[in-house]
């Protein structure tokens, strides 16, 4: 298994560096660094020599990917592709155009997003699987039918809605929560009960139509019909049996979902003011910061590999017949 | 600020901490930045060492009588610690501003109706909501302009046209009612510009000394926009009579670059084009991002542009040399986004921008803006009203959208604060209770269902079951 994972992740690195190269060029080809120097620089009497100075403090003032007036190596490096690329495989993300440490806001904005993703999660895969096991015992009858129409509607809905109308609802009408908002330490704890329950709320309908899919899958196999034969009862036979095994694929897809938790949620993080990392990138993108695009991209790739490999590692811990190699 | 502060933060390793004077500023104002998180909130805290300053005595007319006078020779600031809070969406906000949470709110336009009703007579007043809330509204028009240019070097819209140029811009300039576009789309926040200075800008005529006599004329006391005739007749004098170019017969095509994109902007856009199309000319929009906009602007290839401009400072200067021919974008890259050069207006210019003001610098900025009016380089657009509202616990608020540095003189009472912050926000728990009891009652056919399965199956032992 090991010789799997190093194999598995000696191919990042080509695809890192294809991200990379993608990132750069579509950044470049809308923004070219004047321009970015421009947009800094604010846009008023703003000077040719204002902005080569702006470039040349900040690597800007290379030839972006080739550079011809350079011999041997320098050709590829000497260029702003990499020299900023290149520190990004030990993890050294730079500065932002502003000066700030990419590194240091990444470590300060995580744990916002983190104090919404991990409860989120948590509460979600125990309210769902609940709902889904539910659904799946109650199979055919009008629980069953009534529950998959819920259900339909539910996801139905736009995240939108239920972010705002769980703040009027809640926050506004009711007064239990604050409408939005953050603090550090336990203070942060009243701020979180509202994005945690709506997400979880938001995101019930399709997660217990996909789970009640794998517990009727299950249901359906010989060795659940065995275990009735044998006069279980229900409750057993979906707890020890059914569970287990439809945990698998469950299992796995949380997995691959785990290390880009710590990014955020976009909108939700927005809707709720949440300084997670979630706007960081949008907000560099808004800003044209793009030490900060490149690092969250990169990032954000290597997150996703990582969690590939773990699901596929988790395989092998779920189902003793799957074998890596 | 001292050396020693410049010293200090530019010592190797500082940057690396992101310990920079951005970030951490010094000053000797009435206020110190004590939490700067500007993704959450940043927190400023009374000066202990300020030098000291007295709340003012005297003010404009009427100021007295507002109660703006009522602090007169107080110590400033009022405020021991004011958190400005990072809140990214308009629903929250607006929501925190109605509970108290927040002291002050704009409004925004999907919140307009439920704080501003409009009289009979077009009027704009508080709602009645927003009254019995204690909440109080002032409004003021911006130091701003936000306009429609023509770039002056292209040869059907600009200089190179001469004459016909000029009155195809002039029938432009009457035909698009800027008017309607500020009561459609800006909820009536805005007034139509008649010329490039704004209102608070020396050189600014209110009333019928005021009007752009080309396109508007005064009439009951108000403004009112010359009749579209008029228009085609400058059409004709163009060369385009009913938008068709006389020599050939061809539709006259015109192109409008803009930022502005997507759904949203799908309204305005399709409101531009109709306002063309009274005289027969067909707007051809041309969507483009910012930074291709610009692109476009520095090389001269647009032929139709919508720009702004905010006051640096309030002299009639800052506007007018957003037409200086010295200052054209393409040649000198400067802020003359049109490229407009009249020797008249620069000599003009020249001999106005360093003046004082008085009588002979209003004769010099009225002659420019003669000038201007019938060159019509801009349609003159418009000058957006802010609107703020404020808690009757706020004080010492007048709007000055010229000047930062306001926040010393505003008090607020937090008892008053304190009370109706509770009374508006008493939780109310029955909801939640009654959501559990409907929750019990659907569970419990389910549970009596789960029930009977369990007895309709045989029975097994516990070591049976294992």
């Amino acid at each position: 298994m090991i010789a799997y994972i190093i194999r598995r992740l000696l191919y990042a690195i080509p695809i890192l560096i294809g991200v990379n190269l993608i990132t750069f060029a579509l950044f470049f080809i809308v923004n070219p660094p004047d321009q970015v120097a421009r947009l800094h620089l604010g846009e008023r009497h703003v000077t040719q020599q204002a902005i080569d100075k702006w470039k040349a403090q900040r690597g800007y003032d290379r030839p972006l990917v080739i550079n011809s007036e350079a011999s041997g190596l320098g050709v590829v490096t000497d260029t702003i592709f990499f020299e900023k690329s290149l520190r990004l495989f030990v993890f050294d993300f730079g500065a932002s155009d502003n000066g700030r440490d990419i590194s240091y806001d990444i470590s300060q904005r995580m744990w916002p997003s983190l104090a919404i993703a991990i409860p989120s999660l948590i509460v979600a895969l125990v309210v769902n699987i609940f709902f889904a096991m539910l659904l799946a015992f109650f199979r055919g009858s009008y629980i069953d039918i009534w529950g998959v129409i819920l259900c339909v509607v539910l996801m139905s809905i736009s995240a939108l809605f239920y972010y705002i109308g769980g703040q009027f609802l809640v926050g506004k009408l009711l007064h239990l929560v604050p409408i939005s908002g953050y603090d550090t330490g336990l203070d942060a704890t009243k701020f979180i009960i509202l994005p945690v329950v709506i997400g979880v709320a938001s995101g019930i309908g399709a997660s217990t139509r996909w789970y009640r899919t794998f517990f009727l899958e299950e249901i359906a196999k010989d060795f659940v019909r065995t275990a009735r034969a044998k006069g279980l009862s229900e409750t057993t036979v979906l707890f020890r049996h059914v569970l287990k095994n439809a945990m698998i694929p469950i299992l796995t897809g949380i997995v691959v979902a785990l290390p880009l938790l710590f990014m955020g949620s976009l909108i939700l993080e927005s809707f709720f003011g949440i300084p997670g990392l979630g706007s960081y990138t949008i907000d560099a993108i808004n800003q044209q910061d793009f030490a900060i695009v490149r690092a969250m991209v990169f990032l954000g790739s290597v997150l996703y590999i990582v969690g590939l490999i773990l699901t596929d590692i988790s395989y092998t811990l779920v189902d003793p017949r799957v074998r890596l190699s | 600020m001292p050396w020693e502060a410049d010293r200090f933060h530019t010592q190797p390793g500082m940057i690396d901490k992101n310990i920079t004077l951005n970030w951490y500023p010094i000053g000797t104002g009435p206020y110190m930045l004590t939490e700067n998180n500007p993704n959450l909130r940043m927190v400023l805290q009374r000066n202990p060492n300020f030098h000291g300053e007295l709340y003012p005595d005297e003010g404009m007319p009427g100021d007295a009588e507002a109660g703006m006078l009522d602090d007169a020779g107080k110590p400033i600031p009022f405020i021991d610690t004011v958190i400005n809070s990072l809140e990214l969406e308009s629903i929250p906000r607006w929501n925190k501003f109605l509970q108290g949470y927040y002291d002050v709110s704009g409004i925004g336009s999907d919140t307009f109706d439920q704080a501003i009703k409009v009289g009979n007579a077009g009027d704009l007043a508080l709602s009645d909501d927003m009254r019995e809330k204690g909440i109080q509204l002032s409004t003021a028009v911006a130091t701003s302009t936000y306009y429609f240019g023509f770039n002056m070097l292209d040869p059907v819209v600009g200089h190179p046209a001469g004459e016909r140029g000029r009155y195809l811009r002039q029938a432009i300039s009457i035909a698009v009612d800027k008017e309607e576009y500020i009561s459609i789309f800006m909820n009536g926040r805005g007034i139509a510009g008649q010329g490039p200075l704004p209102p608070g800008i020396y050189g600014y005529e209110e009333g019928e000394a005021g009007i752009n006599p080309l396109t508007h004329v005064w009439r009951d006391d108000r403004p009112v926009r010359r009749p579209l005739e008029e228009a085609r007749s400058l059409m004709v004098s163009a060369g385009y009579p009913d938008g068709r170019d006389a020599s050939s017969g061809e539709v006259l095509k015109l192109y409008y670059d803009t930022v502005a994109r997507g759904p949203d902007s799908k309204a305005q856009l399709n409101w531009w084009r109709k306002q063309f199309a009274k005289l027969g000319i067909e707007l051809i929009v041309r969507p483009t991002d910012y930074n291709r906009f610009q692109d476009k602007m520095l090389k001269g290839t647009a032929q139709m542009f919508s720009w702004g401009w905010n006051a640096d400072y309030p002299d009639p200067e800052n506007f007018l040399f957003l037409l200086y021919g010295p200052n054209g974008k393409v040649e000198h890259k400067g802020e003359n986004a049109g490229n407009y050069n009249n020797p008249e207006f620069d000599r003009l210019f020249e001999q106005m921008k360093n003046m004082e003001d008085g009588p002979e610098r209003l004769v010099i900025i009225q002659k420019i803006v003669d000038i201007l009016r019938q060159d019509a380089p801009w349609l003159w657009g418009l000058h957006p009203k802010s609107f703020a509202l404020y808690h009757d616990w706020y004080f010492n608020s007048k709007p000055n959208l010229m000047a930062n540095n306001t926040l010393k003189y505003k008090r607020i009472d937090p008892q008053l604060r304190t009370q109706k912050r509770a009374e508006w926000n008493q939780p109310v728990t029955w909801p939640l209770w009654l959501l559990l009891a409907l929750f019990l009652v659907s569970a419990a056919p389910a549970f009596i269902s789960y029930q009977r399965r369990q007895r309709a199956r045989p029975q097994l032992s516990a070591e049976e079951e294992a």
